[in-house]
């Protein structure tokens, strides 16, 4: 192998350092190789000595240094103390809306339940009165009432039902929508 | 010989090649080569280490119209050299104490 391809192919095997250390290490092994050649060596056996480009390359990748993490500039840190007030009160706004948005939910999820418990209400009545009216000797409303009151009855569990599917969903969203964001932070973190 | 106590060895050893005057990395290995074999590649990370530790001092010049890197030893480097003579010592009291071992029990 000649100079120049023994340099080409251990540059070529260092790919990702920074130009300047890449740099160096070529020079470093073409004063090597020409100071062997200097003692005598012809360029081959020169280049043969100073070894294999790619092995040599692996070793040079192996102990370059890892890249720090940069910390912030002192205007950006300086930046976001003089603007603490600002930014920290526009996070307590978001905030609160998220949690006022939310209670609002909850609120109108509550809400609902007033469905089964007036329809709850009115199988009671209907039961109830359906029974005197079969006191009085009035059947057919008696027939009328009772049968209302079961139907509301039947309609009151079935929207009881629905309620607390209402309900569970909401809480299982809200556990899911906190697991991420939790999840996205500590991505960052390990970052 | 064993890796650990080989590092540390030339580290110095390089600091001693060029203790009296400059010298270059071929001239480093070929002033080393009776008392141990170092390679290029085993050269190369010792001289960075001991740039980055402020022990030596490198210089490029001219040579025969190309450019070649000059190693200078520094005093650190040179208080280096020293405090291993010190730990040297030492080394060889351990060392009579190891082989003693060995004699009692032969």
């Amino acid at each position: 192998m000649d100079k120049q391809t023994f340099l080409d192919r251990l540059r070529k095997a260092l790919p990702g350092l920074p130009a300047q250390d890449i740099q160096k290490h070529i020079e470093y092994y073409a004063e090597m190789i020409d100071d062997r050649m200097e003692d005598g060596l012809t360029e081959a056996e020169a280049v043969a000595a100073v070894g294999d480009p790619e092995a040599l390359a692996a070793q040079l990748l192996a102990e370059a240094p890892k890249p720090k993490k940069e910390p912030l500039p002192v205007w950006a840190i300086v930046l976001l103390i003089v603007g603490s007030p600002i930014w920290i009160s526009l996070l307590a706004a978001a905030f609160s809306v998220v949690i006022s948005v939310y209670a609002t939910i909850w609120a109108v999820l509550i809400s609902l339940y007033t469905v089964p418990i007036s329809l709850g209400a009115v199988a009671v009545a209907g039961v109830v009165s359906g029974t005197v009216f079969l006191f009085t000797g009035r059947f057919s409303l008696a027939a009328a009432f009772v049968g209302m009151g079961l139907a509301c009855a039947g309609l009151c569990m079935f929207s009881f039902r629905l309620c607390n599917l209402a309900a569970k969903g909401t809480v299982w969203l809200t556990k899911w929508i906190f697991n991420a964001i939790c999840s996205a932070f500590r991505k960052e973190k390990a970052k | 010989m064993d890796i650990q106590l080989k590092r540390g060895l030339l580290d110095v050893c390089v600091l001693a090649a060029i203790k009296n005057e400059d010298s270059y990395g071929y001239q480093i290995i070929k002033d080393m080569k009776p008392y141990v074999e170092v390679s290029e590649s085993t050269l190369y990370p010792i001289l960075r280490r001991l740039e980055n530790a402020e022990l030596l001092t490198v210089r490029t010049a001219e040579h025969n119209g190309r450019l070649r890197k000059y190693y200078r030893i520094t005093p650190l480097g040179l208080q280096r050299i020293e405090d291993f003579k010190e730990d040297w010592k030492e080394l060889l009291s351990i060392c009579q104490f190891i082989t003693k071992e060995d004699a009692a029990h032969g």
